[in-house]
C-alpha cells in the first residue's frame, strides 16, 4: 500500500470539505447581510464567518503546506484574527446601540437599559424622571465610556 | 481540485456582492463599517483557500497583513461615530 499517495489524498478532501465549509460559511454571512432587519443583527451574521472561516481557511493552508514556517504564519493569522474581530464588532455594537437607528421594538432583552438605569437612581435621580432626557444621555455615555 | 477552487470561489464571492450591496445601500455608516470587514473576511479565506488548491504559498503575507489590519478601519470608524454622537 502506498502510504504517501493516500496521505496525499486524504489532504486534498480535507482541503476541499474546509474550504467549502467556509465558503458556506461565509455565504451565511452575506445572505444575513441583506436579510436582517438591524445593525446589531447584521453584526451577529457578519461577525462568525470573520473568526470561523478564517480558522478554516488557515487550516487549509496548514494541511496544503505542513511546514513550520507556513504553520507560523497561519497560526499568527488565527491569532490576530480571534483578538482583533471580537474588539472590532464590540465597538461596533457600541456606536450602533447609541446609534438613532437602533430597533428597540426587535429587542427581546435590553440589559444594557436596565444598567443605564440603575446608573441614572444611583446618581441621585432617585425618583426616575429625567425632564430632558439629558441624565440618561449622560448615563449612557459614562457606562459606555467605561468600554 | 480545481472544481474546489471554482465553488469556494463562488460561495465567496457571493458573500463578497452580498457585502458590497450592503456597503452600497447602507443605510447607517455602522452597517456600512460591519459590511466592509466581511468583504475584508471573504478576500482574505478566498485567497487562502486559492493558494491552498494551488500549493503555493506566496500570497501567506498577504493574508497575515488583512488579518492584522482589518481592525484599524473599523475601530477608528466606530470611535469617531460614538465620539460624534455624543455631542
Amino acid at each position: 500500500m502506498d502510504w504517501f499517495a493516500l496521505a496525499q489524498t486524504v489532504a486534498e478532501w480535507a482541503i476541499a470539505i474546509l474550504a467549502i465549509l467556509a465558503g458556506i460559511m461565509s455565504l451565511a454571512a452575506g445572505v444575513g447581510l441583506i436579510r436582517f432587519k438591524d445593525t446589531l443583527t447584521r453584526l451577529h451574521a457578519g461577525a462568525k464567518p470573520q473568526v470561523l472561516g478564517v480558522l478554516l481557511v488557515a487550516l487549509t493552508v496548514v494541511i496544503a503546506h505542513p511546514t513550520l514556517p507556513v504553520m507560523a504564519i497561519a497560526f499568527l493569522v488565527a491569532v490576530f484574527q480571534l483578538l482583533t474581530q471580537p474588539i472590532g464588532a464590540h465597538m461596533a455594537a457600541r456606536a450602533a446601540y447609541r446609534s438613532p437607528n437602533l430597533r428597540k421594538d426587535l429587542l427581546l432583552a435590553d440589559e444594557l437599559a436596565d444598567d443605564v438605569q440603575a446608573a441614572d437612581e444611583h446618581a441621585g435621580n432617585a425618583d426616575g424622571t429625567d425632564k430632558d432626557g439629558s441624565g440618561s444621555r449622560s448615563a449612557i455615555a459614562r457606562l459606555l465610556g467605561r468600554f | 481540485m480545481q472544481i474546489v477552487l471554482l465553488v469556494a470561489g463562488g460561495l465567496f464571492g457571493l458573500a463578497a456582492v452580498a457585502a458590497l450591496y450592503r456597503i452600497i445601500r447602507g443605510p447607517s455608516a455602522i452597517d456600512r463599517i460591519v459590511a466592509a470587514d466581511v468583504l475584508n473576511a471573504s478576500i482574505l479565506c478566498l485567497l487562502g483557500v486559492e493558494m491552498a488548491v494551488n500549493q503555493h504559498t506566496n500570497t501567506l503575507p498577504v493574508l497575515l497583513v488583512l488579518a492584522l489590519f482589518a481592525i484599524v478601519g473599523s475601530i477608528s470608524a466606530a470611535r469617531f461615530l460614538a465620539w460624534k454622537e455624543e455631542g
